[in-house]
């Protein structure tokens, strides 16, 4: 989607962003300047695309960050300025940027990483009685924030293994489950993720034993297994026939037909088939399940679905009067693991 | 089976219901609730005696319990000529075995009754008078201090206390709640909670529901507290959508509730509808006439694309009645050489006005027609209740 004229780039030359095994380096930032001057210096230290929407007021900010991550430096941009963040539930982390927007900061508790960060996002407690049993347990909701060049999101093929290690609560209460426990069978379940789930971020309610929310939790530790990928980006021009050669093979169009129309417009259906360097691995590890297009809104995001099986999957384009011309792809490749540690300490949140 | 169903039509007509109606105002509740199962066994054909009691102007629980018998009985003997009898057991154990009693149980039921991680030998005193399915099971568990599972393989009785939830027999049927769930959530700014109520019917195995998956079997006509305020809300901004994980022979539905201190009454009605006669629809892939109408339903074939990935169609549906996509059973694409390929469904709107799913099929495959088997007759069977005393957690 566009986001146009509204915003304003904070820097035009850009360096390389770091690749996804690459940490960003560490940022210092120890200056007194206007909003903007403050988010081109760290895009320009860091590689992250930063955005500032137009109604942000470019306030002069006093900063005084010492080899922080990049999340940090720009959470304390935000926090300074007081006016201004980069996301609001439901939506997290930008997925190839971020857009700075007018609005309150709202602290959340925050872990650090050199690259990611994770926050608590909620805490619940449940009390649930089903015919043969009457139960009680307490959810908190952690959710990854990936920087703007990792994506980590369910559609980018990213998986994550989420463990809790320590956890404690304001009585010093050990209330992490016992080896092998899980959240008991309920027959209907709501509050089952965290209010912050979309954008780049990968969002997970934990499991834990029942303690008082209002006093909160004294300590949280655990980790975040993140199987993770590079990505480029491969464009087709739509026609049958048109073709584009990526890392991981050659992916064809098969087909580009309008399939149905409603009051919305036209669904068009786009067949393609890669043609793989290696046919043992499934689609789904060498690319991601969403594309983009130029359509008649701006640059249109949209989900897929791959196929388990087989190397050829449909690209569906609706409320479009035409067909769009060209469709981006993302490819996977470099599938590897990072294990990120969170710590959390004093875990509450102010009643509403 | 139609045979003895007649016979035992004919015989219930002639019994006489007199000893009944006078154990209908005994002293002893358990003595009152077999006569008013014994009388509904009577059938239709003891109606006009009942009106004649009620006019006779008997005491206030009297006149509830015959006004009961004279709703429900026709009802019942719709049910029966339908969907065959309720099946239904008397079995009276005092000090036996556990295995004993499930054998028997499960015999009488025409059900395959297990135990798992429970002492097969457990002494069981259990008495049961024209029982119905659910009431014999409930019955067992509750006196056992156990709890059972109804799946496709059987019933199986496993450790776990049944726990005080509100339940209504009805014939094949028994209405419940599958869970009732108070969540106390915190974020920056909101410290709010919510409960949610999810009332559920049951069946029997025999029977094979249509619908109903998607929200439309209870008409909730209130849901109170102990003042009588109605305490139905909307579901919270952070409630994150709703998961059900289903379970065979039953149907259920969610209903958000303010978090009140004191029991809780839910009273409505559940209709589950049973498809009595299944046609076969077909549309042409090509040509001018890609439509297909019922009385209540229009058939269109919205789009149809073959890629290598898939065949893909757009089955679109204009209804008069809600409930439409769940009335279609199959989908096939009919190949040029008359052959069946089976259709999955895909994306789709479903609302009550009809319906626009996409189906699709195996790779390859040219259609000639689409095939899909429909539910035209619907035989809808309503079962009003009130569940009281709901605690919440």
């Amino acid at each position: 989607m566009s986001i146009g004229a509204r915003l304003l780039l904070c820097a035009l030359a850009l360096g390389n962003p770091p690749a996804w095994s690459q940490e960003a380096p560490p940022v210092t930032l120890e200056k007194k300047a206007t909003l903007q001057d403050l988010a081109a210096e760290l895009q320009t230290r860091t590689g992250a695309r930063l955005q500032i929407d137009s109604s942000v007021e470019n306030k002069v900010l006093d900063l005084a960050l010492k080899k922080v991550s990049f999340f940090e430096a720009v959470d304390q941009i935000c926090r300074v300025h007081g006016a201004v963040r980069y996301f609001e539930p439901p939506t997290g982390g930008g997925f190839g940027e971020l857009t700075l927007r007018a609005g309150a900061w709202t602290e959340y508790p925050t872990s650090y990483d050199p690259s990611f960060k994770v926050i608590v996002s909620d805490l619940a407690r449940v009390k649930s009685q089903v015919a043969d049993a009457e139960r009680e347990w307490c959810r908190l909701y952690a959710v990854l924030f990936g920087p703007p060049w990792i994506p980590v999101d369910y559609a980018s093929g990213a998986r994550m293994k989420w463990s809790i290690s320590e956890a404690v609560d304001a009585d010093g209460r050990s209330v992490l489950e016992a080896k092998g426990e899980r959240e008991p069978e309920q027959r209907i379940d709501f509050a089952f993720q965290p209010t912050i789930s979309k954008g780049n971020v990968a969002a997970r309610a934990l499991f834990l034993r029942s303690f008082d929310i209002d006093r909160g939790l004294k300590l949280v530790r655990g980790t975040v297994e993140a199987t993770l990928a590079d990505t480029s980006e491969a464009t087709l021009i739509l026609e049958v026939g048109k073709a584009v050669d990526t890392p991981v093979g050659r992916i064809v169009v098969n087909a580009a037909k309008e399939h149905d129309r409603n009051a919305d417009g036209t669904i068009w259906r786009v067949g393609l088939t890669l043609e793989p360097k290696n046919d043992r691995i499934p689609l789904g590890k060498v690319l991601e399940g969403r594309f983009r297009y130029p359509g008649s809104l701006g640059t249109t995001w949209t989900s897929m679905e791959l196929p388990l099986q087989g190397h050829s999957f449909d690209a569906l384009i609706t409320r479009e009067a035409a067909l769009p011309k060209e469709l981006t792809l993302r490819v996977r490749q470099g599938e590897r693991k990072t294990v990120i540690p969170f710590e959390f300490r004093d875990v509450s949140f102010k009643k509403g | 089976m139609m045979l003895a169903l007649v016979l035992s039509v004919l015989f219930q007509s002639q019994s006489d219901p007199g000893p009944l109606l006078e154990r209908l105002r005994s002293d002893s509740v358990v003595e009152r609730e077999e006569a008013g199962r014994s009388l509904e066994r009577l059938g239709p054909g003891i109606i006009d005696r009942l009106k004649k009691e009620l006019e006779a102007n008997p005491d206030l629980e009297t006149k509830f319990r015959l006004r009961q018998l004279i709703e429900r009985i026709p009802k019942i003997a719709e049910l029966a000529k339908v969907y065959g009898p309720t099946r239904r057991v008397t079995l009276s154990a005092h000090d036996r075995p556990l295995s004993e009693v499930t054998s028997e149980l499960g015999k009488a039921l025409e059900e395959s009754i297990g135990i798992e991680d429970l002492d097969p030998g457990q002494a069981v005193t259990l008495d049961l008078k024209e029982a119905t399915l659910w009431e014999a099971l409930d019955r067992l568990a509750k006196t056992t201090k156990t709890s059972y599972a109804y799946l496709p393989s059987g019933i199986r009785f496993k450790k776990g206390e049944m726990t005080d939830l509100p339940v209504l027999y009805f014939e094949q049927f028994r209405i419940s709640l599958a869970e009732v769930k108070y969540v106390d959530h915190r974020s920056p700014g909101v410290s709010e909670a919510a409960v949610l109520l999810a009332p559920e019917v049951a069946f029997q195995r025999n029977l094979k529901p249509t619908g109903g998956k998607w929200g439309n079997t209870f008409a909730i006509e209130s849901i109170q507290d102990a003042a009588g305020a109605d305490v139905r809300c909307k579901a919270p901004a952070w409630a994150s959508g709703i998961n059900f994980a289903r379970q065979p022979f039953s149907l259920q539905q969610h209903f958000f509730v303010r978090p009140v201190g004191g029991p809780v009454t839910i009273q409505g009605t559940a209709t589950v509808a049973f498809s009595q006669e299944n046609r076969e629809i077909a549309i042409a892939v090509k040509g001018e006439n890609r439509e297909a109408e019922t009385p209540e339903v229009k058939f269109s074939l919205g789009g149809y694309t073959e890629t290598p990935a898939a065949t893909t169609i757009t089955l679109k549906a204009d209804s008069l009645v809600p409930g439409s996509y769940e009335r279609v059973k199959s989908v096939w694409l009919l190949d040029h050489s008359g052959k069946r390929h089976r259709g999955s469904p895909g994306r789709g709107e479903i609302g009550p006005g009809g319906f626009t799913h996409e189906f699709s099929f195996p790779a390859g495959v040219t259609g000639k027609e689409v095939v899909f088997e429909w539910a035209a007759t619907l035989r809808p069977v309503e079962i009003p209740f009130r569940l009281t005393g709901i605690r919440i957690p």
